[in-house]
């Protein structure tokens, strides 16, 4: 009776063990996952930052590769800008014509 | 042409001009200057027009077409002096090259006034953003000069009148006529005009009239005046008359030019005594194996001898040396004019002749070359001592503003 009791108290450690185990698995695994998101997460959050330089760095080639096709020439810089030559225009003087009849 | 603003004058095109052939040139290898933001920095010793020194500034590009320059009638101006040198004696010429300098150089045109930018005479400015264009605008560049007769007659500004017929049906521009090769000074090719044994001792041309006719109506119309066609006035008249006296209407005539310096402002100014539209034929001054005709059309042109008395007494000493009513050739071409519309809307029609009554008393010795002793007569009196018979056609329209048509009813009933 005595055998045949400790036998029963064997497996039931036993089958606290396996659930123990068990849950030390899940939870494990949980925290596998949960370590992955996090990565994921940091990686999304860290995202940007890796991301931040390449933009920077876009925008620092951009202008470079913009440059080359813009005239570096100080003449044509002023003069294909509309504005700037509205700004600059020395004022009209109106000049009267006395000419009379057919040229 | 709606004047420029000043920064139209000079607005490049970003987009296309960098990448022309020219916009590989840095500006300042043409236009001098200085690089810099500062606009009076960067315009100090500025060359805004290169092409006043073709020699140096387009001769390594262009050296056929700048080797021409000095035949170059829009650079040169020798059209004037072809005149004046007639009109005045050389010990005045001191002085009338100072009133040329005032008040006839500015015609003078570079190859920018026509290729690039509007011409100065007209107050300049950039066409298209600095592009080079092969063939000049013919509103912005060669009407722009040639607009007072020329443009508005070709372009049919006068009032009730058309536009000529090659640029109402044919959008014609000048250049297609008036080749590049005779706007830089040569003949496109010399066996192309030099057709004539006169040509066995062909002479530098001195006048716009003389010797071989370029551009010539007949390269196009070709069998118009060998009578060669089904048109029975080119059977009859074949070269006898230009092709102006039948295909042209009212064009502009001055009367008395006179210039002088402004005493308020110092620029040089002229004033004429009036323009007018007429219609005249007169003889052929200047007949040759080329233009045989017997009649031409007559322009009056605004030189008295009074004309540089700014500049001092008695300076066209020889007024008579040359008819002040000259050989032209208005560009206002019509298929069916008035004075085509029947035999005798020509013949018989005083109004449509120069003869002496119609020609200023002091002017009548000058052109005596041109006025027309006797006008042609009337047909029906023709007939009546040749015994032929001519079938009156095209009734007469109205075009002409000083010519009293005479209807073939009135005139041979």
């Amino acid at each position: 009776m005595k055998k045949a009791q400790r036998i029963q108290n064997i497996k039931t450690i036993l089958l606290s063990l396996m659930l123990v185990l068990a849950t030390a698995v899940l939870l494990s695994s949980c925290s596998s996952s949960a370590e992955t998101d996090s990565a994921v997460a940091l990686q999304t959050a860290l995202e940007p930052t890796a991301v931040i330089p390449t933009p920077t760095e876009e925008t620092a080639v951009a202008p470079t590769a913009v440059a080359a096709t813009l005239p570096t020439d100080e003449c044509l810089l002023c003069h294909i800008n509309k504005d700037e030559l509205i700004q600059t225009a020395d004022p009209v003087e109106e000049v009267v014509s006395e000419n009379e009849g057919e040229g | 042409m709606a004047p420029l603003e000043p920064w139209e004058k000079a607005l490049v095109n970003g987009e296309t001009y960098p990448d022309s052939v020219h916009g590989q040139i840095p500006c300042q290898n043409c236009h001098g200057g200085r690089q810099s933001a500062d606009k009076a920095e960067a315009h100090t010793d500025i060359i805004a027009r290169p092409s006043d020194d073709p020699e140096i500034y387009c001769q390594e590009c262009h050296p056929d077409v700048v080797a021409l320059n000095e035949n170059n009638l829009h650079d040169n101006l020798a059209g004037y002096w072809t005149i004046l040198d007639q009109r005045t004696v050389p010990e005045d010429h001191e002085t009338i090259a100072t009133m040329f300098g005032n008040h006839c150089s500015s015609c003078h045109a570079t190859c920018g006034d026509c290729h690039v930018s509007q011409p100065a005479l007209v107050g300049g400015g950039l066409i298209d953003g600095h592009m080079f264009n092969k063939t000049p605008s013919l509103t912005r560049n060669c009407t722009a000069c040639h607009g007072s007769r020329v443009g508005n007659e070709y372009l049919g500004k006068h009032e009730d009148l058309q536009a000529d017929v090659h640029f109402r049906q044919g959008r014609m521009a000048c250049i297609d006529c008036h080749t590049g090769h005779e706007m830089h000074g040569q003949p496109a090719a010399c066996e192309d005009c030099h057709t004539s044994p006169e040509t066995q001792m062909v002479e530098p041309a001195n006048h716009r009239y003389d010797g071989v006719q370029s551009p010539r109506c007949e390269s196009c119309h070709i069998t118009a005046t060998i009578g060669q066609d089904d048109i029975e006035m080119h059977q009859v008249h074949g070269a006898d008359l230009s092709c102006q006296v039948c295909h042209s209407v009212a064009y502009t005539s001055c009367d008395g030019c006179h210039v002088a310096i402004s005493e308020t402002t110092g620029n040089p100014f002229y004033a004429t005594d009036g323009s007018y539209l007429d219609f005249k034929i007169g003889l052929n001054p200047l007949k040759s194996f080329d233009r045989p005709y017997d009649y031409v059309t007559l322009r009056h042109v605004p030189i008295s001898s009074d004309s540089f008395a700014f500049y001092g007494d008695n300076l066209v000493p020889n007024l008579n040396a040359l008819p002040t009513w000259v050989y032209t050739t208005p560009h206002n071409i019509q298929r069916e004019t008035p004075q085509a519309a029947s035999c005798n809307a020509c013949h018989g029609n005083a109004d449509l002749f120069l003869t002496v009554d119609q020609v200023y008393p002091n002017e009548v010795e000058a052109n005596q070359p041109v006025i027309v002793p006797v006008i042609p007569a009337p047909i029906s009196e023709i007939t009546a001592t040749v015994g032929i018979t001519i079938t009156e056609g095209i009734s007469a329209t109205a075009g002409l503003t000083t010519t009293t048509i005479i209807s073939p009813t009135e005139q041979n009933p």
